[in-house]
């Protein structure tokens, strides 16, 4: 493939570029180009989706993007993941994202934000998010958690009256003999290391930012 | 009463502090919505009034920040709205028994304005001026639109509250201080955030909520340095913490108090406390400003 290699190069740079600026029909014309040139799709994954995103969680903590630009990037990112994904396990590999994590503020709590905040950060850092919403069921928690046979369960709560499902979703976890099997992290307002602790969770963070450090190490990724 | 306009002009305005913190000292279980207290405990909601009254707050502000039809709806007061707003007004208007002016609570709607979430701007507008009619009929001196972040939502309120009254409206948002200075979430700039709610028809415009105090002595210097209308600040005492389970916020009422003065120093008219303070924040400004004892 002599002389293809600065061709491949442009290819990737463009899918970057486009996830990076929250382009999403841009992000998936320039995934499908890339496809048809045969790059391989981890590779279109690893090289262009993953560093694009990163790019935009970095701008994030530097204070120059925000929600709406995040939103936007990680929107393009799941498009075109919704590409990458069934070519790569067709070719009989399995997706390596750093894992995937379930979202979700807990019933009788309607506080989107932090939450979605969240799992916009986790997936511009190279997590696949499924995103519940607020005011969910805790058994909601773990038949989804189930079904999409998620890593992490990221459980918010915002007000000190229902940062107690936080508690009970883990007992529920305990009771189904699931616990074994999720790692549970937890945050929101009310919510300090203490209570992780506490309430035998895996990990707390502080901020959206923090949530991220903990979900990367509780899946062994080094920063 | 002096003219409102005039006085804010001549001498500035002290507004009272937080409502729902103090609710829950009275009896208000956590997670449910302080506006339930104006229909089960309107006395509860009164004396609140009443004790930031005789700490020297010059206008009281009515149970009902998360008095929109929107915000309600996903509360046990789900279409109760025009109850639950005519009725603060009422607490609030006889606690003030005519001696201190009467504010009309805006919060958020709680959900995001398109494209980032559902909610159509126009129907945004709808879910405000409803609310504010309510304010406005039941005899608010003004209105405070307040704790917003998106200035899109900020817009729709003004709008909404232009639709049915001219009286005197106060916006303020809440911003975050990030490496590359304050900004709302949604990445709205300070000076661009003032400018458009006055365009919109707001007669002051601020901050509240969120930062401490000290942090809002920046951000007040940078949006006095934006406007030639009077400025509103409205700090929280200091960000929360959580100790045995409860929340509760660091700053005492001398380091808020000094930096209120400084606030007011840099040429800030309406001045006034958000989440975590009560009438003894109140009495210490009004004191410290008004040379009361």
């Amino acid at each position: 493939m002599g002389g293809s290699d600065g061709k491949e190069k442009e290819l990737l740079r463009e899918v970057a570029k486009s996830v990076f600026i929250g382009d999403k029909d841009a992000t998936l014309k320039a995934v499908r180009r890339a496809i048809d040139s045969n790059i391989r799709p981890e590779e279109i994954l690893d090289k262009a989706l993953i560093p694009g995103i990163r790019k935009a969680g970095d701008l994030y903590e530097k204070g120059q993007y925000f929600l709406p630009e995040l939103i936007m990037c990680a929107d393009a990112m799941k498009a075109a993941f919704g590409i990458l994904r069934p070519l790569i396990e067709q070719n009989g590999e399995k997706v390596r994202t750093h894992g995937r994590v379930l979202v979700g503020t807990v019933e009788g709590d309607i506080h989107d934000i932090g939450k979605t905040l969240v799992g916009v950060m986790l997936s511009t850092s190279g997590f696949e998010v499924i995103d519940l919403g607020a005011d969910v069921p805790l058994h909601r928690f773990v038949e989804e958690a189930v079904k999409n046979d998620v890593n992490i369960i990221g459980v918010s709560a915002l007000l000190t009256t229902t940062m107690v499902k936080q508690k009970e979703l883990i007992e529920l976890l305990v009771k189904e003999n699931l616990r074994e099997r999720f790692k549970v992290i937890v945050g929101g307002a009310p919510v300090t290391q203490k209570w992780a602790d506490d309430i035998g969770a895996d990990g707390y963070g502080q901020n959206a930012v923090e949530a991220v450090s903990v979900a990367k190490k509780l899946m062994g990724v080094e920063e | 009463m002096t003219d409102l306009r005039e006085k804010i002009n001549q001498e500035g305005l002290i507004f009272d502090g937080a409502m729902g913190t103090m609710l829950m000292e009275k009896g208000l279980e956590q997670g449910k919505p302080p506006e339930i207290f104006n229909l089960e405990n309107p006395e509860a909601v009164k004396s609140v009034h009443e004790s930031y009254i005789s700490a020297g707050a010059e206008v009281i502000t009515t149970n009902t920040f998360g008095g929109t039809a929107l915000k309600l709806s996903k509360t046990e007061l789900k279409g109760k709205q025009e109850e639950v707003n005519k009725v603060a007004v009422e607490i609030a208007r006889e606690a003030a028994g005519g001696k201190v002016f009467v504010a009309g609570d805006i919060g958020p709607t709680g959900e995001m304005l398109k494209p980032f979430g559902l909610l159509d701007f126009e129907k945004a507008v709808d879910i405000f001026a409803e609310q504010a009619s309510y304010l406005d009929e039941a005899g608010v001196d003004l209105f405070i639109i307040e704790t917003i972040f998106d200035i899109n939502e900020m817009l729709a309120a003004i709008k909404g509250v232009r639709t049915v009254s001219d009286k005197l409206l106060l916006a303020t948002m809440t911003f975050e201080k990030k490496p590359t200075g304050f900004f709302t979430i949604m990445g709205n700039s300070v000076p661009d955030c003032m400018e458009k709610a006055l365009d919109e028809g707001a007669d002051a415009v601020g901050a509240n909520c969120s930062i401490g105090s000290d942090t809002m002595i920046e951000l007040a210097r940078l949006i006095r340095k934006s406007v030639t209308s009077p400025v509103i600040i409205q700090p929280n005492a200091g960000v929360p913490e959580v100790k045995d389970g409860n929340i509760f916020y660091p700053e005492s009422v001398d380091f808020f108090c000094d930096n209120i003065v400084k606030i007011k120093s840099l040429g800030v008219e309406i001045v006034g406390g958000c989440c975590g303070t009560n009438p003894a924040y109140t009495r210490c400004i009004a004191e410290r400003i008004r040379g009361r004892s």
